[in-house]
């Protein structure tokens, strides 16, 4: 008997050691977190870094001669450049290092962005949807350790990212330490600030996916506030982390106070992550669920029905999202003219490389990453697939009169089908805002016809998924590189000397027609769609052939 | 006739764990035939092989004359599945789960839907997040028979329904088993499969070890029998086939081979019953002569069953 009390006492007094309050336990989880991504938090890490000094290193090796960076000072002067990139410093005396900050950071930011967004949501919102959370905090673990175990994983690896990047890009010849110590901080403030909006969004939002909808939404608007700003020159860019990250003038004249803005910002968000997710419910969000259809439409039981209802939601802000995107950069077609009828030698630079008005050079590479973000819709839209095999929810229905390639038409119609909605939904607020500004109608057909002229390449994304997802489907994940990829050639493909090598060849983008500026050529479109045919045909056999899984 | 489900010889390895190891299994049209076997022991693997989710590495499974990997589709439009894990969408009502499922099945009742949400105190306009586990059951299991399939195969089907929901369970199976249809009933709750069974296949590592009516198997096992004597029974332990006797102030606990029964009951006439009563061995009893010895804690352990 007395040994159970002393028993009880003990535990009594370790229960008081761990502590008792809304922190308890953050310790075992920070480990915890460790544990289960010793493997993914490294190689964001590493592949963050790896490809921010290999930027650096071709920006080094494209541009060798003062003359070079002289030349190249005049196009980051440009509309254009200022719409991607920000205003650029540095002009006068433009060195390697000014150019990596100017036409590199961004890219940094948007890759911690998005490595904040997907590994706190990981560690947060998923686990409360799986049910993993309920489990954790039916033990002695305090109501914030989660969201702030979470937090300072994710903190402590964009401080890692920062240094590691500062520590490789100084390794460069002409990068100095201080200017890549400010480089890789302004990286990993801007990061900080995407934690904190990914520990908001994962109070908001009941699913994982939408929370990460929301996180990089947040990505999204703060980049385009920042376009607007830079271009038409209001000042309203000093609401965008983008900004904070880039005034610290790397390079130039380094300084550090832009950083406690987004200091501030991260502190302020993460406290009020913390104060909801200590209001709400476990599992919970901040909507109630509805009553709704006790039967079935008929448009439901059919395979595209089905598919369509799950990813509606997803699909129509996809949409929005493109279209804000495009209404954002159409007006800014004006300025890009006006600035360059002034400037005959920026007119030269631009349609020597390209062989298009700068007008048009400027609408054919929004055109690409419109198309670029939609491949990442239609990449995702095949994903779901996946999931609903591993979730299990796949047995039941092929366990009824539905064939295996019926199941797949309806995936594959929403990813296809819904990808050109989405792309065009850009296209077409990028060419009405465009044509409207010019007063040119035609202006909206050619960037319609420069939208569609991408579809066959995002279906060939698309077409990779169902290939893997057929043949290889442990590794469908995979199906990403494609992405990847896609970025690397169309968008940076130029500073990283990609457009003449064979390598670009391999991307689908490498073959589309950047329209307009350039003639219509009818082949590779031809063969874009025969390749994502075949892609998809290989997946449909494949998973014919393959036994189901399940988790 | 021919069986509504044959199956033979079948194997299926995963990577290196060989699931199935030669599994014979014959259910006859208008049947109900129990699967039993612990976790692992290969039920829901024999039973996705069935529906043609998985493809056997070796041996035939023949399921209402068809090939079931070849004329999957053809198949189950006459035959209806529950899981015994149901996952449904989260943002789809349980009515439009149900609807999206029957429907792709011949004979689609809507009325006979209606009245078995009812009987299953089931809420179709709920969204799939908010359902309870039981609750999900309920939505496979009323998706399963709003159809008129001829083959129900359920693989632990009530796993998380209440006692009431299982007694209304019950009753649904022996209507559908009156109304001539089969079903292939693969569970761990024994006094279910008793319940409803006339066939019990038993599945162990792989492989099915015993099968036949459960008066068959009855008979291969233990009687327990609970006497009181007018005279001391101490002399019951001399009878072969008498095993675990308690003796307590006349009374005498002990089971005994089915095979010795009549010997050891006309002994205890002659000793002068006061009070017997005798018990057929329950299929727990079964199950645990099968696992128990090599298996401790077969039937309560946890696991992935596949």
């Amino acid at each position: 008997m007395n040994a159970g009390i002393s028993t009880t006492a003990a535990r009594d007094a370790d229960i008081a050691r761990s502590g008792n309050g809304a922190l308890a336990g953050t310790g075992t989880l920070i480990r915890f977190i460790l544990r289960r991504d010793r493997i993914r938090i490294p190689v964001w890490i590493v592949a963050i870094v790896v490809s921010l000094v290999g930027v650096a290193q071709s920006y080094a090796d494209t541009f060798p001669t003062q003359s070079d960076l002289d030349s190249r000072a005049k196009l980051v002067d440009s509309p254009i450049f200022v719409a991607f990139n920000g205003p650029g410093y540095g002009l006068d005396n433009y060195t390697l290092g000014a150019m990596v900050a100017n036409e590199g950071l961004y890219l940094g930011v948007i890759l911690v962005a998005l490595m904040s967004v997907f590994l706190v949501i990981r560690h947060t919102r998923a686990e409360e949807e799986s049910g993993r959370a309920e489990l954790i905090r039916s033990a002695a673990v305090g109501r914030h350790a989660g969201t702030v175990s979470s937090i300072v994983v994710v903190a402590a690896a964009n401080v890692v990212v920062g240094l590691l990047a500062a520590a490789g890009l100084s390794s460069l010849e002409e990068l100095d330490g201080t200017g890549s110590l400010t480089f890789g901080l302004s990286m990993t403030a801007a990061g900080l600030v995407f934690t904190a909006a990914a520990a908001i969004a994962a109070q908001v939002a009941e699913y994982a996916r939408g929370a990460i909808g929301v996180g990089v939404a947040a990505l999204g608007v703060t980049y385009v506030l920042r376009a607007i700003g830079d271009i038409s020159e209001t000042g309203l860019s000093w609401v965008s982390p983008f900004a904070w990250s880039l005034e610290t003038r790397a390079f130039v004249d380094e300084r550090w106070w832009p950083l406690l803005l987004s200091l501030s910002l991260a502190v302020v968000v993460t406290y009020g992550a913390m104060v909801v997710s200590a209001r709400r419910d476990v599992g919970g969000a901040l909507v109630p669920p509805r009553p709704g259809r006790s039967r079935a439409t008929s448009q439901l039981v059919r395979p595209v029905g089905l598919a369509l209802r799950l990813q509606r939601g997803g699909l129509i802000a996809w949409a929005i999202g493109l279209a804000l995107l495009g209404a954002s950069f159409g007006p800014l077609v004006g300025d890009v003219g006006e600035f360059a009828a002034e400037n005959e030698q920026l007119q030269d630079i631009i349609a020597a490389a390209e062989g298009a008005t700068v007008t048009e050079s400027f609408l054919g590479t929004v055109t690409r990453m419109l198309a670029l973000i939609t491949t990442g819709f239609a990449i995702q839209s095949a994903l779901r697939m996946r999931g609903e095999e591993i979730s299990g929810r796949v047995e039941p229905m092929l366990a009824t009169a539905l064939s295996r390639q019926r199941w797949v038409s309806g995936y594959l119609a929403v990813a296809t089908g819904g990808s050109a909605l989405v792309m065009l939904a850009g296209s077409m607020l990028l060419g009405v805002t465009a044509a409207a500004g010019q007063q040119d109608a035609s202006l909206l057909f050619e960037l319609l016809a420069g939208g569609v002229a991408y579809l066959p390449a995002i279906w060939v994304a698309a077409g990779v998924v169902v290939a893997l997802f057929g043949v290889l489907p442990g590794v469908v994940k995979a199906a990403w590189l494609v992405l990847v990829y896609d970025v690397l050639v169309g968008l940076l493909g130029a500073p990283l000397g990609l457009d003449d090598s064979p390598a670009r060849n391999l991307s689908p983008f490498g073959h589309v027609p950047q329209l307009p500026g350039v003639d219509f050529d009818a082949l590779p479109i031809v063969v874009l769609v025969a390749v994502a045919g075949g892609l998809i045909g290989v997946g449909v056999a494949g998973f014919r052939r393959r036994d189901v899984q399940s988790s | 006739m021919r069986p509504v489900i044959s199956v033979e010889g079948l194997v299926k390895n995963f990577g290196t764990t060989r699931a199935l190891d030669g599994v014979n299994l014959v259910v006859e049209g208008g049947e109900v035939h129990g699967f039993l076997g612990p976790n692992g022991a290969g039920k829901s693997t024999t039973i996705r092989i069935l529906l043609g989710l998985l493809r056997a590495d070796h041996g035939t499974a023949t399921v209402l004359g068809g090939d079931a990997w070849d004329d999957a589709v053809e198949l189950h439009r006459r035959l209806a599945y529950v899981p015994g894990d149901v996952e449904l969408w989260p943002n789809l009502t349980g009515g439009e789960a149900i609807d999206l499922q029957a429907r792709l099945r011949d004979g689609f009742d809507p009325r006979h839907r209606d009245e078995l949400c009812e009987r299953f105190d089931l809420d179709p306009s709920k969204k799939g997040r908010t359902y309870s586990k039981g609750n999900r059951q309920k939505v496979a299991i009323v998706a399963a028979l709003a159809s008129d399939a001829e083959l129900l195969i359920l693989d632990e089907p009530t796993a998380g329904l209440d006692p009431l929901m299982e007694a209304v369970f019950q009753e649904c199976i022996r209507e559908a088993k009156a109304s001539g249809r089969t079903v292939l009933l693969s569970s761990h709750i024994l006094a279910q499969v008793e319940a409803l069974a006339d066939h019990v296949s038993i599945i162990r590592l792989g492989r099915v070890v015993e099968a036949g009516t459960l008066a068959e198997l009855r008979h291969l096992t233990r009687t327990t029998i609970d006497v009181m004597t007018s005279r001391p029974a101490d002399s019951v332990s001399q009878f072969t086939g008498v095993h675990d006797l308690r003796l307590e102030d006349g009374r005498a606990r002990f089971d005994v081979d089915t095979e010795h029964l009549d010997a050891v009951v006309g002994h205890l006439h002659e000793l002068g019953i006061r009070a017997l009563v005798s018990q057929p061995p329950t299929l727990e009893q079964l199950f645990m002569r099968h696992y128990g010895a090599e298996l401790p804690g077969a039937t309560t352990q946890d696991g992935v069953s596949r």
